[in-house]
């Protein structure tokens, strides 16, 4: 494979290769090293990737087994314990803009289990079927409906919990 | 109506039932203005999931997976000397064996004259080969057919030398050959 075709086929998922490190990382530096490492992987596999059928789905495979080695490798995190703050942090007497709407979303997806937070990425935000999702992960379409089911309500109630919160604060005021 | 479709489908999103076309109705609900105040609350879900879609790598070189790339023509290059040291071989392979043969009796001049046809078949071909393969450092694929020929020319010489080997060895075949040139050379002057 030239290195025209390998920039048409795979540089082109450079983005949405990012978007998976980012959302299992939960770190811009961490997941920027990941797709370069993964790109170069792939150059060096280009003989391979002609026989492939979806290079996305492949290239997203590298990225995400990359992700869960760095993951098993780290200390635990402490960024998690930052959001919280933050969200703490918000004058709880005043109604959530959208603005913290959207940043309260963001914090509890952040929030959710690695598997959780990878189902969410493919599904919900890269809009892949389960076939592919379940290339990428390894998982049955079975154990993808389930734990996505339960990533979806698992955000659902937390974003319900907040919304109560604030709802009986102003109440209460 | 339409928010009583809506709901069912928010039921069967969050049991993981939806297909893509669904969930496709329920983002286009969510991110429109027409969403229901029951359902207000899951309108800030739906546009997350749609600016996360929008985030680009950053700092990622579309260059970067090139960088190291392997010198190609240095293997190609290093295949094409292992062409060459095989056809070297193969010629002393033939010299040695031709060196150890016992004399037999002297061959024809045409049966001389074929044994140098081909050995210059051979010397020629493998010179082209070698030639070329130091040329075509610079281009890669050129080295690979050349060397082809060139073997495939030391491969046919080979051959024909086997052939020869019956009669015998070329080197003091020449030598006699030259003798009797000479020779004849010499009588056709005492003639004159």
């Amino acid at each position: 494979m030239q290195e025209n075709q390998f920039k048409k086929v795979v540089l082109i998922h450079k983005d949405i290769m990012y978007r998976l490190a980012l959302r299992m990382l939960r770190n811009k530096e961490d997941a920027k090293d990941i797709v370069q490492d993964s790109l170069l992987k792939l150059w060096n596999k280009r003989k391979v990737l002609e026989n492939i059928r979806s290079h996305k789905s492949f290239a997203l495979t590298i990225v995400r087994n990359a992700s869960i080695d760095l993951i098993r490798k780290r200390k635990p995190e402490t960024d998690h314990q930052d959001n919280i703050e933050r969200m703490d942090k918000q004058n709880p007497e005043k109604q959530l803009d959208v603005s913290d709407q959207l940043q309260n979303v963001r914090i509890i997806i952040k929030q959710l289990n690695e598997q959780q937070r990878e189902l969410i990425q493919l599904r919900d935000i890269e809009d892949l079927d389960y076939d592919e999702i379940s290339e990428i992960t390894g998982l049955t379409i079975n154990t993808i409906r389930v734990n996505i089911s339960r990533a979806r309500k698992e955000i659902r109630s937390k974003m319900m919990d907040k919304m109560n919160f604030h709802r009986s604060l102003n109440n209460a005021i | 109506m339409k928010t009583d479709n809506i709901k069912t489908l928010l039921e069967k999103y969050f049991e993981g039932d939806t297909s893509r076309e669904d969930e496709k109705i329920l983002k286009q609900y969510f991110l429109s203005n027409d969403v229901d105040e029951s359902l207000k609350e899951y309108k800030a879900l739906f546009q997350v999931f749609t600016q996360e879609s929008k985030i680009q790598s950053e700092g990622i070189s579309d260059e970067l997976p090139f960088a190291n790339n392997i010198n190609k023509s240095f293997a190609i290059r290093r295949n094409a000397s292992w062409a060459i040291a095989a056809s070297i071989l193969i010629l002393m392979g033939s010299w040695f064996l031709l060196e150890t043969q016992e004399e037999q009796e002297m061959p024809s001049k045409q049966e001389l004259l074929l044994a140098q046809k081909y050995l210059n078949i051979g010397l020629k071909s493998f010179n082209v080969g070698f030639n070329k393969s130091n040329d075509l450092m610079k281009k890669t694929e050129m080295i690979k057919t050349h060397t082809a020929e060139a073997l495939n020319a030391g491969i046919i010489y080979q051959a024909k030398t086997q052939e020869i080997l019956k009669l015998n060895y070329i080197d003091k075949s020449l030598e006699k050959f030259q003798k009797i040139s000479s020779l004849k050379e010499s009588r056709i002057k005492v003639m004159m």
